[in-house]
């Protein structure tokens, strides 16, 4: 399985990859949820990462996963650095669960599923 | 040692296909042909790359157009692999193209020293016009003294170390170290250096022979997955240090970066960094395509509009209620920030009318439009639109007389006293679209947070950083430019304190 981590995430967090997952960090400029999302499904990721649980009131994001193959992971915390410790914890439940078309959320105690293309 | 593989059947009649098909009448034939060759293939073919399209060339003997294109793409990407192809090419038929195709190629450490000394003998013992065999060796040999312009031009785009070069007078070499480098990234990397107008010259992860005197400099950008092994180019050119190499991730949009270390190394008159194709380059954030999106927290609300966020949950909760509800968190929309924006930007003005609340709906249930200077405003709560020399409403389509603003006023930056975000004194609110020199806000950008121009980066997301991690850690941890982070961690840290 290989994310694709939002640029709001350092640098280093890629480093954080285990348990058959790889990360790498987007730094290729500005575009849209929407846009980053497609992306990702192009170049052969399986999901987007995005920091914050501000990015689930974005529709752009909601309704792309719908579209897209691919899985929107939020962080709930928007600390970088918590956010990251909180993704490394939850990579094995993401790997054995997350499927494209799903938004799940990392927590401090875990992954839930948010949002499947079901509902 | 040059690695030993053989490119799959499939592979060859792939890039065959590629090749016999791409367009040759564009402005960019060479990097079209290359793309269209990378299109579809892998990580496997991408390290065969070159001696895929080493093969191809006695496949086009009877197509010349194709083949001296083919031989610009193998000379342009620095494709030393080629050279046994080229070489039996030239066995065949001493094609004045190949041949100076084949002296570029044998500077290249990762070429075997058999064929670098057959070229050799062969510019210096067969029968050559006089003026090829000179460039031969202008481009071949490092210590052959250039005269005219054009001489001059070739050896120090081959030779940039040479002490009478002038690397500021030709196209700026960037230097790819391939250490450790994912094969179709590097390739892709290569193409983006190439269109952003850089000379790309490989330096391979195994070297066949030492690499020529004067080959790269320390005026050379070197670019390297794996900042270890500059040490052996360090140890061939003494001169060279760690201020001219720079590291390229590990993704698949190491392109990007690379053609923006290049334009920082070498200046962004001398690389063009490619516009990256993006809805948001063309969409004005108040298109009635971006005009509602947005999901704007109370922290970015009260500093984008000049409002205190407990007014937001009080006094202006009935007028402005928040467009979205996430569980205990509330989001306001662009349309409803310019709206509560546009109202403290009357209140603001000396000795204006006290604005109406209407102002709030009106402006939030408004369309949208192309451009924030086609759109006006009032403060008795009016929108109007441009239409000749008049502003006219956009319900009644009445001429409207008065005193109007345009939505391009109320962006600007303006103050406001003792009332939004300052505890006291008198308050700046930054301009809307660009609060800070290097920060923009898109309403379909990252929810409208305002980022860093150029990236997806909020600068929200750094401020919390250096919260949790000390002050002047971020630019670090994001590679990003001092001065960049300089100028938008204010705001990031007013966005959390707000």
């Amino acid at each position: 399985m290989k994310l694709l981590l939002d640029s709001a995430f350092p640098r280093g967090a890629i480093d954080r990859g285990h348990s058959g997952v790889a990360l790498e960090r987007w730094d290729g400029g500005e575009q849209s949820d929407s846009e980053l999302l497609v992306t990702a499904r192009t170049n052969g990721y399986d999901g987007v990462v995005f920091l914050g649980h501000s990015a689930l009131a974005r529709s752009p994001i909601l309704e792309s996963v719908k579209t897209e193959p691919v899985i929107a992971v939020i962080t709930y915390s928007d600390v970088p650095t918590q956010a990251t410790r909180h993704l490394e914890a939850a990579l094995k439940t993401l790997k054995q669960s997350a499927r494209p078309h799903e938004i799940w959320l990392v927590l401090a105690v875990g992954a839930r599923k948010v949002q499947s293309k079901a509902n | 040692m040059a690695a030993l593989v053989t490119p799959t059947p499939g592979a060859i009649a792939a890039a065959l296909y590629a090749v016999r098909t791409a367009r040759l009448e564009t402005p960019r034939p060479i990097l079209d042909l290359f793309r269209s060759v990378l299109r579809d293939i892998d990580e496997l073919e991408a390290q065969m790359l070159p001696q895929t399209l080493g093969r191809l060339l006695g496949l086009f003997a009877a197509d010349p157009l194709r083949r001296s294109a083919l031989l610009d793409t193998i000379a342009t990407f620095d494709m030393f692999e080629t050279l046994p192809d080229i070489r039996r090419l030239l066995e065949e038929y001493l094609s004045p193209e190949a041949l100076v195709t084949a002296a570029k190629l044998a500077a290249n450490p990762g070429v075997r020293p058999d064929d670098r000394e057959w070229i050799s003998g062969l510019i210096r013992d067969r029968s050559i016009d006089s003026n090829l065999r000179r460039m031969l060796e202008i481009v071949s040999d490092p210590n052959a003294q250039p005269f005219g312009v054009l001489e001059n031009a070739a050896h120090s785009e081959r030779w940039p170390g040479a002490e009478d070069a002038h690397p500021d007078q030709v196209a700026p070499i960037v230097a790819l170290d391939e250490s450790g480098a994912p094969a179709l990234e590097k390739w892709s990397v290569a193409a983006s250096l190439h269109e952003s107008g850089a000379t790309v010259r490989r330096v391979p992860a195994d070297w066949s022979a030492r690499p020529f005197s004067f080959w790269l400099s320390p005026a050379v950008l070197v670019l390297s997955w794996d900042p270890a092994s500059f040490s052996r180019l360090v140890s061939t050119y003494p001169a060279m240090s760690a201020s001219q190499l720079r590291q390229l991730p590990r993704t698949a949009y190491a392109h990007n970066t690379a053609v923006r270390y290049s334009a920082e190394f070498y200046g962004q008159d001398r690389i063009v960094a490619p516009r990256i194709a993006t809805g948001l380059t063309d969409l004005s954030p108040i298109d009635p395509d971006a005009y509602h999106l947005g999901s704007f927290d109370s922290h970015e609300v009260a500093v984008l509009s000049g409002t205190r966020r407990n007014d937001l949950y009080a006094n202006l909760h009935k007028a402005l209620p928040p467009s979205q509800r996430k569980g205990h968190d509330v989001y306001w929309s662009f349309s409803q920030v310019v709206a509560l924006r546009t109202w403290q930007y009357f209140r603001s003005q000396a000795g204006g009318r006290r604005p109406s609340l209407d102002l709030l709906t009106a402006l939030e249930s408004f369309a949208g439009a192309k451009s924030p200077t086609a759109v006006g405003v009032t403060a008795d709560g009016q929108v109007l639109r441009r239409q000749d020399d008049y502003w006219v409403n956009v319900t009644s389509d009445q001429i409207y007389i008065e005193q109007v603003r345009s939505l391009d006023a109320v962006f600007q930056p303006f103050e406001l006293g003792g009332y939004a975000g300052a505890s006291e004194g008198r308050s700046n609110v930054p301009a809307l679209l660009g609060p800070t020199d290097h920060s923009k806000v898109h309403p379909a950008l990252l929810g409208g947070s305002p980022a860093v121009i150029g990236t997806r980066l909020p600068v929200r997301a750094l401020a919390e950083y250096e919260r949790d991690q000390g002050a002047g850690s971020a630019h670090r941890a994001y590679g990003l430019d001092v001065a960049v982070a300089n100028d938008v961690l204010p705001l990031g840290h007013r966005l959390l304190a707000a």
